[in-house]
């Protein structure tokens, strides 16, 4: 797979042809993940912030501690992207 | 104005600034961030005791005088805040807000069934500490906190109870 040279002796953008397009793949998958996490989010947000306004306060919390989560979550894939990028 | 319109919507493919799909990633990492900002608001902002909230003392005119088994209105915190003081027929006398939770109808003291209703909706609520006893109120009435000095009945905070 790798190492795949041009006639003129120059050698690919990456060393495995295939891989652009494996990482686009994986970068879609990635978004699409990221796009249901942040709807997630919103919908916490949301539950949380209806329920407060009927006095029910205890929902906040855990929508608190899920939210912080998926943000970790999406801050590590981001990361992740950006050092996969720094790798090639 | 025609060259920003030229520069949203250039002739050129080329010259279009498309979001890429890694600028739009760390813009879904930011709102995001701000989503877990607002929620993570909301958990702390939940975590504040608030079930009783001191206020100035104001003095109940009347209320002393109140016989068992009879109740009266007054006005607590704000002028538009209006309350019922009871005197129940063991003599105690209790304090809440008039104002059904359910629509805002004010409550009325009923000594024979010994409960505050609300004709609104067919709300009724304890007298003995304010919960709901029947119909839609979804929480129990808030409690006005009353102190007797020298005889006299002064309102002094407000304390809500699980779930108001």
């Amino acid at each position: 797979m790798g190492g795949r040279r041009h006639a003129e002796g120059g050698i690919l953008n990456s060393q495995h042809p295939g891989r652009q397009e494996q990482k686009s793949i994986v970068f879609g998958a990635l978004l699409a993940f990221i796009l249901i996490l942040v709807m997630l989010q919103l919908w916490l947000f949301v539950a949380a912030f209806e329920n407060m306004l009927a006095g029910h306060y205890e929902v906040a919390l855990p929508a608190g501690i899920a939210s912080v989560a998926i943000l970790l979550i999406n801050v590590w894939m981001l990361v992740g992207i950006n050092r996969l990028d720094s790798a090639d | 104005m025609e060259g920003k319109l030229q520069q949203d919507f250039p002739i050129d493919w080329e010259e279009d600034n498309y979001v890429s799909r890694r600028e739009f990633f760390k813009f879904l990492t930011l709102a995001s961030g701000g989503l877990a900002l607002g929620s993570a608001t909301m958990a702390i902002w939940s975590k504040i005791p608030r079930e009783e909230r001191r206020f100035e003392p104001m003095h109940i005119v009347g209320g002393g005088a109140l016989l068992p088994g009879a109740a009266m209105s007054f006005r607590y915190p704000r002028q538009h805040d209006l309350c019922i003081l009871v005197r129940k027929p063991s003599g105690e006398l209790v304090a809440y807000s008039r104002r059904c939770t359910h629509l805002s109808c004010p409550v009325n003291y009923e000594p024979d069934k010994n409960r505050l209703y609300c004709p609104c909706h067919n709300g009724a609520f304890a007298v003995d500490d304010g919960s709901v006893l029947q119909g839609p109120p979804p929480h129990p009435l808030p409690s006005i906190l009353i102190e007797e000095r020298n005889g006299e009945i002064w309102a002094v905070g407000v304390t809500l109870k699980e779930g108001s």
